[in-house]
């Protein structure tokens, strides 16, 4: 097939030109590292992995030094997240102010008096001015959640008073609620709670076939998939752009001269598009699933479907490559091809979800998403590799992007000034 | 009149290889001179130590007066380029080009614009002007660079291959835009080619370099007259000093030289003739002498194994100085 | 010598504008970026204006009882959640496990009976592993609901207990039990409720004068924007060099050196005219955020001026630096491209945490340092965030100013004019 030997000469062409092989199998590549490698770096540094003690830590001046305040300090320690060392007023303050210390949170004198009596607290957590504000946060909300527990306990305590109160009135049960039988049991069930709650809640991913179901899938292992279909169809730009080269070396028209129907010629065309995408794909894929975990990141998932994932690969191929002949023959001058498929190419990889989740966009635009082919190509991935659904729940993604390969060839073919 | 151009033994070095070796001419005010010579002659690298572009090693040139090493700037101003390739900006148009050229040749306001509808008209691109270059064709391309080096009214114009890879309507085009400034405006053309036609039909005077080596300097109709009417190149089985003398006795006979084979054709091997020679003839006259020769050679019933005759023209000059074509 | 700078500058500029591709890459796409990401951040943080985000649930009620109803109910009245209840389990983690809902709560059967008998009991929480965002908002509300339920049940078992050990209600019939039961929960979780509008403990973030400290998303985009807007800068990096190493290649470089212009100029007007450029991007997509999201600007206007000014120096000696170590415009254009993403990345342009990457503990904040990009952005992120004067950013323009003179300094020695 005369096809085939154009493709050849194209992919030979192709290979030689090492900037642009940069531009299609490096750059993805950086893009996935960069963009998720370091969101899954931040995260791991803020969970406790390799035993590494990644808590904030927090300067506590105690200036009550009542039991409920030693307790309290020590919830504060145990409900991870901080980290706290205790110290002197005068030398927290003093560090303070030079900036040795982001913050102090002080518990204030009486702390554990007041609380008895019922009386509200406030703790004051004091920050420097070039302190991390969103570290601030976070600590805030730690001690605010340890601050709660401690009320909701005090709160408890003080209404079953109230009841004892009342039922201390009333003659029959004068000595069942006696205050500190009542205080016994809120406190057996305080320090039973917080082991083992009464109600938890389960957090899962569906069971399906033989997937483990503890492993969520985290920020590189979605980008993978994302940029592997912006970056396919990237490629054809570069299919376009040799078009032109062709066309402005005068060899097109030595093709033209060929016994080569036209459509024959565009499909010769497409080819080497094609196989290019394939190629990308396997490389960025490949890198998924071993570059990852040599990176010591979670690994690239292929789903319970590797058929269905080689299907979609190649529809997307395919349409890349019809993309690319549409863009050829609409484009009219080199600098139309670099401006056009730049802003088709990356506004449709924006909009089809390669850059932001899809469930995200969906939110916000609706069905606007659905008028360009990375979304469907994303959601067949999203399906097969993420969720680990079977070939079955692609179907109507393969045929969206069929059909689109289809319209971007006949609107080329169609469109395509062979002159 | 006065030499608008003074070129003094100017030298290129790159390292150890010599580009161009101490090469001197003058060319007066308002005069077209050539300077022929094949590709990787160095003519190239001549105009660029000339324009400034590349620092010569040694050596110094005058234009209008100032010399290239001290006073660059001012001669600058005095000299035109038209660069073998386009050298502009293709996704601006013809107009942008030629005003931001002009303005970095001092032009400014009434006289800038002026100065760009002139060279647009010289070169009949007005209508185009403000269509981006690169949507030209190839001899409009060619038109734009001729406009963008004359947009200063330069006393000394630089013209660089500036057929290689026209149509011949638009070489006709250059042709008649070369002389006509010449004629109209008097302005002084250095015309580097290969192709002997063109500095032929354009040149008054004529350098002809090779190896970064002029080999030969005159008017163009002395320089060919270093072949007279043309040479002959015959083979016959046996050359002796007598047959020489014999044939240069012939009319129209200028002289006969023995001589190496002339060069194979492209892609043949050299054949060396172990009991044959070659006999080159001077002529005064191509036909004529050849009638004789060959009148007198069937009389004295010698064979003639080959014949190649050289039209009287500068390819054939280069080729008797040097043994090599102009064209490869 | 200024007037040919300029001349050539408003050339660049001209060439600029024709180069439409290479707009939409520089102003057009971080646009989207920003307006898209700043968007979506906008959302998720002003959880009262969230109304539009809505996620959706699948919920099972296997508990025919008390709890489950509550449960339900409480559900049912959350803004952010759109409920759908459903009779079985199964369907209900297929329709996850399609993508169909974002998640799936699942009540267990006898899930008020346990609580009755205080046995541990668990919802769970089935979530679309596609949508890891949509799960940490369902699991977060999940939560506080049970923590409701949660008090409820550990109180009734207090007063189960009290009454039990009291043996008062011994002769007592099961509905007696039932009704005392109920009549004191009551009277306690009403009382409980009533103090719980006013916490017992609460806390303050306050700064140095003891002022309150706001949080803010706005500071976020603080971070983010500029983040952008830095990288996209670095783009024209490549840009810069390959225009110039294309003006040697076509050779409007050698009739520049014919014209009486010093090589400076040649050199300067370009990065004069790039600089414009990088200026201009600043500026309108600082304006976006300015006007859209509320970014703030700042109290020095005369800082943010000369870091921009620095920025747009380093980037465009970078790209003459380029352009001096290349070969080709292509292989300038494709390393310019590569670095641009590289060094973003490490400079921590990709803002995931709220913190500038160069602030962070660990290796990655020292590598984010020898950056331009981490320079520059910490210092827009002191100018616009934290309100910080000239004099805080000046270690980080020195370090941009001495960078930019680096660059420029090997490009003068290592570009050749003419070959």
């Amino acid at each position: 097939m005369r096809a085939l030997h154009i493709a050849r000469k194209d992919l030979l062409i192709l290979f030689k030109d090492r900037g642009t092989l940069v531009q299609l199998l490096l750059l993805p590549l950086i893009f996935i590292v960069v963009f998720s490698g370091a969101l899954s770096a931040v995260s791991a540094g803020n969970e406790s992995g390799d035993g590494q003690d990644t808590r904030i830590p927090l300067a506590v001046v105690d200036l009550d030094g009542s039991a409920l305040a030693q307790r309290f300090v020590a919830d504060l320690d145990a409900a991870g997240g901080v980290r706290v060392e205790r110290r002197a007023q005068d030398e927290a303050l003093a560090l303070l102010a030079e900036r040795k210390l982001p913050r102090v949170l002080t518990i204030p004198a009486g702390f554990g008096a007041d609380l008895d009596a019922d009386r509200p607290v406030t703790l004051h957590l004091v920050n420097h001015p070039d302190a991390d504000l969103e570290q601030t946060e976070a600590v805030r909300l730690v001690i605010e959640g340890v601050a709660q527990d401690l009320s909701l306990e005090y709160q408890i305590l003080a209404s079953l008073e109230q009841m004892a109160e009342m039922q201390a009135n009333a003659p029959e049960a004068s000595q069942i609620f006696s205050g500190e039988r009542m205080i016994a049991q809120a406190q057996s069930q305080f320090e039973r709670s917080r082991t083992q709650p009464l109600i938890a809640v389960a957090e899962r991913v569906p069971q399906i076939a033989e997937r483990e179901a503890d492993e969520f899938p985290d920020a590189v292992q979605l980008a993978v998939p994302a940029f592997t279909v912006l970056f396919v169809f990237l490629t054809a730009q570069t299919t376009a752009r040799s078009i032109y080269e062709e066309k402005r070396i005068g060899s097109f028209r030595r093709l033209l001269a060929a016994p080569l129907s036209k459509a024959a010629l565009l499909a010769g065309k497409m080819l080497p598009n094609f196989v290019t995408a394939l190629i990308q794909t396997a490389v960025i894929f490949a890198f998924g699933l071993v570059g990852l975990r040599l990176m010591g990141l979670q690994p690239l998932s292929l789903g319970e479907s590797p058929g269905g994932v080689i299907l979609v690969a190649a529809a997307t191929a395919l349409c890349s490559s019809g993309l690319g002949i549409l863009i050829a023959a609409l484009a009219r001058t080199e600098t139309q091809i670099g401006g056009l498929s730049s802003l088709i190419l990356w506004g449709a990889g924006i909009l089809g979800g390669s850059f932001v989740p899809l469930f995200i966009l969906e939110r916000f635009l609706g069905s606007l998403p659905r008028v360009v082919p990375h979304y469907w190509a994303n959601r067949a991935f999203e399906n097969l590799l993420i969720r680990g659904l079977g070939l079955s729940s692609v179907t109507a993604e393969l045929g969206a992007l069929l059909v689109f390969t289809a319209l971007f060839f006949a609107v080329g073919l169609w469109r395509f000034s062979f002159d | 009149m006065a030499a608008i151009l003074d070129v003094q033994n100017l030298t290129k070095k790159y390292g150890d290889f010599e580009a161009v070796k101490e090469i001197s001419f003058a060319v007066e005010e308002g005069e077209v001179f050539g300077l022929l010579g094949p590709n990787g002659a160095g003519k190239t690298t001549t105009i660029s130590m000339l324009t400034g572009v590349l620092p010569p090693t040694s050596g110094t040139a005058l234009i209008g007066g100032y010399d290239i090493r001290t006073q660059m700037e001012q001669a600058k101003q005095l000299n035109g380029l038209v660069p073998q390739d386009l050298a502009l900006y293709p996704t601006l148009s013809a107009r942008a080009n030629l005003d931001f050229f002009g303005r970095i040749y001092g032009l400014r306001g009434r006289a800038l614009r002026e100065r760009v509808e002139d060279v647009l008209r010289i070169v009949s691109l007005t209508e185009r002007a403000d269509q981006p270059i690169e949507t030209f064709s190839g001899g409009m391309k060619r038109r734009v660079n001729i406009a963008a080096g004359l947009v200063h009214q330069p006393k000394l114009l630089f013209l660089d291959e500036p057929t290689v890879g026209v149509d011949p309507q638009s070489r006709n085009h250059i042709f008649e835009s070369v002389q006509r400034l010449n004629r109209e405006r008097g302005m002084s053309i250095i015309y580097t080619s290969h192709y002997m036609e063109e500095v032929e039909l354009l040149c008054s005077r004529a350098a002809i370099i090779d190896e970064g080596r002029i080999i030969a300097m005159d008017t163009i109709k002395n320089l060919i007259g270093m072949l007279g009417g043309g040479v002959i190149y015959l083979g016959l089985p046996r050359v002796d000093a007598d047959l020489l003398a014999q044939i240069a006795a012939l009319p129209a006979v200028k002289e006969a030289l023995a001589a190496e084979p002339a060069l194979p054709a492209e892609g043949e091997p050299a054949v060396p003739r172990a009991d044959g020679a070659v006999v080159k003839i001077v002529a005064e006259q191509n036909q004529q002498a050849l009638v004789n020769v060959i009148g007198w050679l069937n009389a004295q019933d010698i064979a003639l194994t080959s014949l190649e005759i050289l039209e009287p023209n500068l390819e054939s000059v280069f080729l008797h100085l040097t043994g090599k074509k102009l064209r490869e | 010598m200024i007037r040919h700078t300029l001349t050539v500058a408003w050339k660049e500029i001209q060439l600029i504008a024709r180069d439409r591709g290479s707009l939409v890459i520089l102003f057009l796409l971080p646009l989207l970026f920003g307006t898209l990401y700043g968007s979506i951040n906008l959302h998720f943080a002003d959880e009262g204006g969230a109304s539009s985000v809505l996620v959706d649930v699948c919920l099972v009620n296997e508990d025919e009882d008390v709890f489950g109803a509550q449960v339900a109910l409480a559900l049912g009245g959350i803004k952010v959640l759109s409920v759908e209840t459903l009779d079985s389990a199964a369907e209900a983690e297929r329709r996850v496990a399609e993508g169909q809902v974002s998640a799936a709560i699942i009540i267990p059967a006898g899930f008020t009976a346990a609580i009755d008998s205080y046995t541990p009991t668990e919802i769970a929480v089935i979530v679309d592993p596609a949508e890891p965002e949509s799960a940490s908002i369902v699991v977060g509300i999940m939560n506080k609901v049970v923590d409701e339920a949660t008090v409820w049940g550990e109180v009734q078992y207090g007063i189960r207990t009290l009454l039990d050990e009291a043996g008062v209600l011994a002769d007592a019939g099961p509905e007696t039990h039932r009704a005392i039961e109920a009549q004191n929960l009551g009277v306690i979780m009403t009382h409980l409720n009533e103090m719980r509008r006013t916490p017992l403990v609460t806390v303050v973030s306050e700064d140095l004068e003891g002022a309150v400290i706001e949080g803010g998303i706005a500071l976020f985009f603080a971070l983010l924007f500029p983040g952008i807007t830095v990288m996209f800068v670095f783009f024209g990096v490549g840009m810069s060099g390959a225009s110039l190493l294309n003006e040697r290649e076509t050779g409007a470089l050698r009739r520049l050196l014919a014209a009486p212009i010093p090589r400076g100029a040649i050199i300067g007007g370009k990065m004069l005219g790039y600089m414009a450029l990088v200026c201009l991007q600043v500026i309108v997509l600082f304006g976006v955020a300015h006007a859209f999201f509320g970014m703030p600007l700042g109290e020095s206007p005369l800082a943010l001026a000369l870091l921009t000014l620095l920025l747009a120096f380093v980037a465009t000696a970078m790209g003459m630096m380029i352009a001096a170590l290349s070969r080709s415009s292509r292989q300038a254009d494709s390393v310019g491209t590569v670095l641009g993403f590289v060094l973003g990345g490490l400079g921590g342009c990709i803002a995931i945490s709220p913190t500038p990457l160069t602030r962070t503990e660990g290796f990655m904040s020292v590598v984010a340092r020898l950056t331009p990009h981490g320079n520059a952005v910490d210092a827009y992120y002191s100018l616009m965030a934290e309100k910080a004067g000239m004099l805080q950013i000046l270690p980080e323009l020195a370090v941009l100013l001495a960078m930019g003179v680096a660059f420029f300094l090997i490009a003068v020695w290592r570009f050749r004019f003419a070959e």
